[in-house]
């Protein structure tokens, strides 16, 4: 038979889609359904964070912080706090610690249930959106009994955290993950061991071990590459030294190793959040959540560094304070950013339905993106 | 003539104000309590929108929920120019109605959406609760219901 | 974790390059080394608008923005280098047996009133330590020699810089605005593009 001759082809996957997680657009060229090039274009949620920084105080740059990745709201929160008691050498007592370790879990858990229904979305499946968006809604409530909000929280501050958590959160948190256990065998049952889902997410995707050096990838798409690379156990920050949890990490490295160790991640931040409950359970007279800074006049100097673990890598901020009531400069390093970079690199060679799936695996936010 | 005229308008209100099925455009923090609120938990399907359409072009109710920034809107002015007659707006979230929080010191942020399309319900909050999108979907349906509706064609 | 043996981590580099250590942790400081003093002494005025509770601030403020900020934490290396030496350091950083720093986090770009500021912060996963060099730009010629081929994320943090703060990087594969639109007049994150709060 003869070789019919082929012209490439370029699409546009806009930047209003119901599978791009945000506004992004792909210009992609194509050779029959073949991919061959994708160009990724940025910049349609651009706020302008860093510089709204430069004409606020440091407590009315506060709420601000939280809409950096708004479903990870305490990570972005506890990123630039930190910079600024490292600054001006603020103790934190025992007590806030716990508190603030419990709902980064807690924030963690549901950033990764979210994620897997947008996935599965993705994919074409649409009953898994339903199951987890119950767990979701689970501690989005707790959420809201302590802090008021559901989503942009505002919590944590120079020196402690706002306000005190009681007994009937503790037990609502305590029934929670007791039935989360099952929940999540559930949705395993239902996923894991499906034909469909399985061809459609094995050998798809892989990303070696220089190339994810090359980029400064972080975060689960470095460990399902072998790389065993945490922040919680490398530099331990708040009370990670005193609590036993594994750091999960896997060799094949394509879509379906993304799936497996996000599930995993969310038994062990279960884990966590049961060791963190019993500590707390036995300490409820402990009344001293923070220390007396007074944050409308803070004039901090010098530059800061700090970072944290968050649901998709490795987060920092620094700062450059210059001894006056404004900051200098903050520089937000998000982990999206250089997620972003990598799509071009792992997905020539597939598919066009292979290109979402994979898409969807990297777990990318567009607020990160771009700030 | 009167009388059939009004009662066939009677019919055409109640069957077109009764299945409003949104357009997935979700810019920013709103879009997840978008997506919350077609999960299972506080349900939108029961008030008629039973799926969100991808398409513009199949869509009649544009929630605009996000943010809007200077290289976004010329997309979302084509989007509203792409749905067919008749097509309604609600601004979703402190940032859709004006600006939000980024009115004052942003270099970037459009100054609310209304500078660009025709806005139909204003809902604020930042973000606003799920329970709070079901009722301004409610308030639209009365608006729309009414002997003169603000000059709008239902 | 390997220990790192304790001396001056940068002495091979020092005889090679003209380099000027500004800031050591503490546990690598030898008696009698003392680092160089700094100077505070720039100072200018911004005129911004405040809202009523800021009562010990007027119009025409006198704000100390302008520092030699080298007070850094948690205590890492800082060094300042030339700027045409950056290519021939990162790489000699990354590749040599005895550095090995593998990974550039991010490039973080500062306007001093009198220059512009790129730091470089290098990390290396195989002894746990972290870098930060700067260089400074002057803002009549604003160029720099890129480092794309050498960390591949610089490529998408370069045209960052270029669309905020309006450096050149001579050799860049496609250097075009990033976050605002491509008809867009300015730099918004320099000192001189004003935003005045209004509340």
């Amino acid at each position: 038979m003869e070789k019919i001759l082929t012209d490439r082809m370029r699409i546009n996957i806009g930047p209003q889609h119901p599978s791009t997680h945000g506004v992004m657009r792909m210009i992609v060229d194509l050779d029959g359904e073949t991919v061959e090039n994708v160009e990724t274009v940025i910049g349609y949620l651009h706020r302008g964070m860093e510089k709204m920084a430069e004409t606020s105080t440091y407590i009315q740059y506060l709420p601000i912080v939280d809409r950096i990745d708004y479903l990870s709201g305490f990570f972005c929160s506890y990123a630039y706090v930190n910079g600024i008691e490292l600054l001006m050498d603020i103790e934190i007592s025992e007590k806030s610690k716990y508190i603030r370790t419990i709902t980064m879990e807690l924030n963690r858990m549901a950033s990764h249930l979210l994620w897997l229904g947008c996935f599965m979305m993705d994919l074409g499946a649409s009953s898994p959106f339903f199951y987890t968006f119950i767990e979701r809604e689970k501690i989005l409530d707790i959420f809201e009994n302590l802090t008021g909000n559901r989503m942009m929280y505002n919590y944590y501050t120079f020196g402690g955290v706002k306000r005190d958590i009681d007994k009937e959160n503790l037990y609502a948190i305590k029934k929670f993950s007791d039935e989360f256990v099952f929940a999540l065998k559930d949705l395993e049952e239902l996923i894991n061991y499906n034909p469909i889902f399985i061809s459609r997410t094995k050998n798809l995707g892989i990303l070696e071990k220089e190339c994810a050096y090359a980029y400064s990838i972080t975060g689960v798409n470095l460990r399902a590459s072998g790389i065993k690379k945490d922040l919680r156990k490398d530099k331990p920050y708040l009370i990670y030294e005193n609590i036993e949890f594994n750091v999960p990490i896997s060799e094949n490295k394509d879509v379906q190793a993304r799936y497996i160790l996000r599930i995993k991640e969310l038994k062990e931040s279960n884990k966590i959040v049961q060791q963190c409950i019993d500590w707390l359970l036995t300490n409820l007279n402990n009344k001293n959540i923070i220390t007396d800074v007074k944050p409308l006049t803070l004039k901090p100097e010098g530059i800061a560094i700090s970072e944290v673990e968050s649901s998709r890598g490795l987060m920092q901020c620094i700062i450059y304070a210059d001894g006056t009531l404004n900051p200098y400069r903050i520089k937000w390093r998000t982990p999206s950013f250089y997620n972003v970079q990598i799509i071009n690199e792992i997905s020539k060679g597939y598919l066009l339905s292979d290109l979402i799936a994979i898409f969807g695996s990297l777990d990318i936010i567009m607020p990160e993106v771009d700030r | 003539m009167k009388i059939i005229m009004s009662s066939i308008e009677k019919l055409y209100k109640w069957s077109r104000l009764n299945s409003l099925w949104p357009l997935t455009y979700a810019t920013s923090c709103c879009g997840i309590e978008m997506m919350s609120v077609s999960a299972s938990n506080y349900d939108i399907a029961r008030f008629g929108s039973e799926v969100f359409r991808g398409s513009p072009r199949q869509a009649d109710l544009l929630i605009v929920a996000g943010t809007l920034t200077l290289k976004m809107s010329p997309i979302l002015l084509r989007l509203y120019e792409q749905m067919a007659e008749p097509k309604y707006v609600i601004a979703m979230g402190a940032c859709a109605c004006s600006g939000g929080m980024y009115r004052n010191s942003s270099y970037s942020v459009v100054k609310g959406v209304d500078t660009i399309i025709p806005v139909d319900i204003y809902l604020p909050m930042c973000p606003p609760k799920p329970e709070s999108l079901i009722d301004a979907l409610i308030k639209l349906r009365k608006k729309l219901n009414d002997k003169n509706p603000g000059g709008r064609f239902v | 974790m390997i220990k790192i043996r304790e001396v001056d981590l940068f002495e091979n580099l020092k005889r090679k390059f003209d380099i000027r250590i500004e800031n050591c942790p503490r546990m690598f400081l030898d008696k009698g080394n003392e680092l160089n003093s700094v100077q505070k002494d720039m100072k200018c005025i911004v005129k911004r608008e405040y809202s009523a509770f800021d009562e010990h601030l007027t119009d025409d403020t006198e704000l100390k923005c302008d520092t030699e900020l080298n007070h850094i934490k948690p205590d890492i290396y800082l060094l300042r280098v030339k700027k045409e030496d950056i290519r021939q350091i990162l790489r000699y950083l990354k590749n040599s047996e005895e550095y090995f720093f593998e990974r550039l986090d991010c490039m973080v770009c500062c306007d001093r009133k009198k220059d512009l500021e790129i730091m470089y912060l290098l990390q290396s996963d195989k002894y746990n330590v972290k870098c930060g060099i700067r260089v400074e730009i002057d803002k009549k010629e604003n160029q720099i020699a890129t480092v794309s081929d050498i960390f591949s994320n610089a490529n998408l943090e370069e045209r960052e810089i270029y669309d905020l703060f309006g450096i050149k990087f001579i050799n860049h594969p496609d250097l075009k605005r990033i976050f605002m639109p491509e008809d867009f007049v300015g730099h918004p994150l320099r000192k001189d593009f004003i935003i005045q709060r209004l509340n």
